[in-house]
């Protein structure tokens, strides 16, 4: 099961719990600031990516639904003038704390990864 | 416009969503494949084009999936291990990692190890010792219900004196709280057969010793009344030891006439193994006590009562007092000096060792307490080192409840390997201790074997 689609890369998809401990981390970063529709998560990830990263109905929206369910992040039903009705999904106070730790626990992982491998990141 | 929610809805069938909720999911559904075909047509698709690329999100069976995984509770799920798969292939998993895991950290899981050891070993010697003493049953059956008989003197300064011939008759006739009393005298006798002689222990029992303990002789009978008076005839009951080791079981051994003391017995039983009291005697005879007071002897005997069901030590040692007080008054001046005493069987032989036991319990409880102490702290220290770790594994997806199985895995297999090394030292202690131990101050029935009651303690 992959959550997320990975383009253009010359070795084998990463690890799946790699992927799934990104998605989440990315979902969450992209809820951080302000609160977000699932199209809109899925479209950011793909444009800020360049493409390398794209999310499907079918991965975007369980996803959701589990972070949901697991307190990180709070779906709500919002009607504004002249739009359509969406489901916009904010960060929780315990999705907060998950993701400050998944940021710190990346920046060290991303470290150890770069002392081993001499990859050197943007 | 394409109907979204009725293809949305055609490829969750099977699903079985709850209704207001399959309601919300195609809602949302619907309207993301709504933005996805306006963001085809906008870049220049076709409606049909827009509409197949749009609907061909939906065809990936990992939705449905999903959707199905999200009806149960949300689990969390394993780090480094498979995520599929029986509650045993986790644990395994969960071990094998644990395992990796202290032996990469040999100085600190060896402190742990040999902390916890040296706690619960003491813990087991000094257990294994009280639970001989005091916990374990006695080997006859209802044994709670057996009581020491003996006779008190504080005007002479004993506490313990012995009982006399007529308060064995007289007791044993008019009380009426005990199923049975039996009583005995220990002694030594040179025992001669074919020839051959040894000093062998013995004591001389009252015929229904054997009954009120509730055993049965392992071969042959037990004592006949008639067997218990003055100048019966000679009979003698073999201890099972000694049938072993002398006749080595041999069963034609009834009939035969040994020498004792230079006087010829029949022998007419053997007792089981369980006979173990009076302690260390390998051979019975008949006390043949004389009830005529000009025969009377001193105070001598050893007692043993069964009590009748429902009754207590407190109810049998007034009614016994009773029986003492009449005889006082039919003209036994002696008993003016004497009064029965009652004790629970077990704490006339080992009492003396009850406030040792519970001091070395305490003292034991108090080094494994001390060790756990240490091991916490270490614990704290180490875990402070591995937020590091557990921040990593918390980024490669793995919940809360995931490390805290994971560390709790670890601290499992330390406590196992911490305990099954502890039993072992617990039980090389043991062997130590009961050598140094005074063999003469405990009875033989007494054994310092491990059993369930072990298993609380360590």
């Amino acid at each position: 099961m992959g959550y997320i689609v990975v383009r253009h890369m010359a070795t084998q998809p990463l690890d799946r719990e790699l992927k799934k401990g990104s998605a989440e981390l990315l979902i969450l970063s992209l809820v951080e600031s302000r609160a977000r529709h699932g199209y809109e998560i899925g479209k950011l990830i793909e444009d800020r990516s360049e493409g390398t990263l794209s999310f499907r109905v079918a991965s975007l929206y369980p996803l959701l639904y589990r972070l949901e369910a697991r307190g990180w992040i709070q779906g709500r039903w919002v009607e504004k003038a002249g739009q359509r009705r969406r489901r916009f999904y904010k960060l929780t106070r315990e999705g907060r704390t998950v993701l400050a730790a998944q940021r710190r626990g990346w920046q060290q992982f991303a470290e150890a990864i770069r002392r081993i491998t001499g990859i050197e990141y943007a | 416009m394409p109907d979204w929610k009725q293809a949305i809805r055609e490829r969750l069938q099977g699903v079985n969503l709850a209704g207001a909720r399959e309601s919300e999911i195609v809602d949302e559904l619907a309207q993301h494949l709504e933005d996805r075909y306006d963001a085809l047509r906008s870049a220049g698709a076709s409606e049909s084009d827009a509409r197949r690329q749009a609907l061909e999100e939906l065809n990936e069976s990992q939705l449905t999936e999903e959707l199905r995984k999200l009806r149960r509770p949300v689990s969390p799920e394993p780090i480094g291990v498979p995520t599929r798969g029986s509650y045993v292939s986790g644990f395994v998993g969960d071990v094998k990692l644990a395992l990796r895991n202290v032996r990469s950290k040999p100085a600190f899981s060896l402190m742990v190890i040999g902390m916890l050891a040296l706690g619960v070993a003491g813990n087991t010697a000094i257990f294994s010792i009280f639970n001989g003493l005091f916990l374990r049953p006695l080997p006859f059956p209802e044994s709670e219900r057996l009581i020491d008989l003996d006779e008190t003197a504080p005007k002479w300064n004993l506490h313990y004196t012995g009982v006399s011939n007529p308060d064995l008759f007289i007791w044993r006739e008019h009380n009426s709280t005990f199923d049975g009393m039996a009583f005995f005298a220990n002694g030594s006798l040179n025992l001669s057969d074919t020839g051959t002689a040894q000093r062998v222990d013995g004591a001389q029992v009252t015929y229904n010793l054997l009954n009120v303990l509730g055993l049965k002789p392992a071969l042959g009978r037990a004592f006949r009344p008639e067997e218990d008076r003055p100048k019966a005839p000679h009979v003698v009951m073999l201890g099972y030891g000694l049938w072993q080791r002398m006749f080595r079981g041999d069963r034609n051994v009834l009939g035969r006439v040994l020498k004792l003391d230079g006087e010829p017995y029949t022998v007419i039983g053997v007792l089981p193994p369980e006979a173990v009291f009076p302690d260390r005697a390998d051979i019975w005879v008949p006390l043949a006590a004389d009830r005529d007071p000009a025969q009377s002897t001193g105070w001598y005997l050893n007692g043993v009562g069964r009590l009748k069901h429902g009754v207590s030590r407190q109810e049998a040692s007034a009614d016994l007092l009773r029986v003492h007080k009449a005889m006082i008054q039919s003209g036994w001046k002696d008993n003016e000096i004497t009064s029965p005493i009652l004790t629970p069987l077990r704490d006339r032989y080992l009492g003396d060792f009850r406030g040792i036991s519970h001091i070395l319990l305490g003292g034991v409880a108090v080094v494994l307490l001390i060790a756990c102490v240490n091991i916490a702290a270490l614990m704290l220290v180490r875990g402070g080192a591995r937020s590091r770790e557990i921040a990593i594994r918390t980024a490669m997806g793995a919940s809360r409840g995931r490390v805290v199985r994971q560390l709790l895995t670890e601290n499992l297999v330390l406590a196992v390997a911490g305990g099954l090394l502890g039993v072992l030292l617990g039980k090389l202690c043991l062997v130590g201790m009961i050598s140094l131990m005074p063999a003469d101050n405990l009875p033989h029935w007494i054994s310092f074997t491990m059993d369930a009651r072990f298993a609380p303690s360590a």
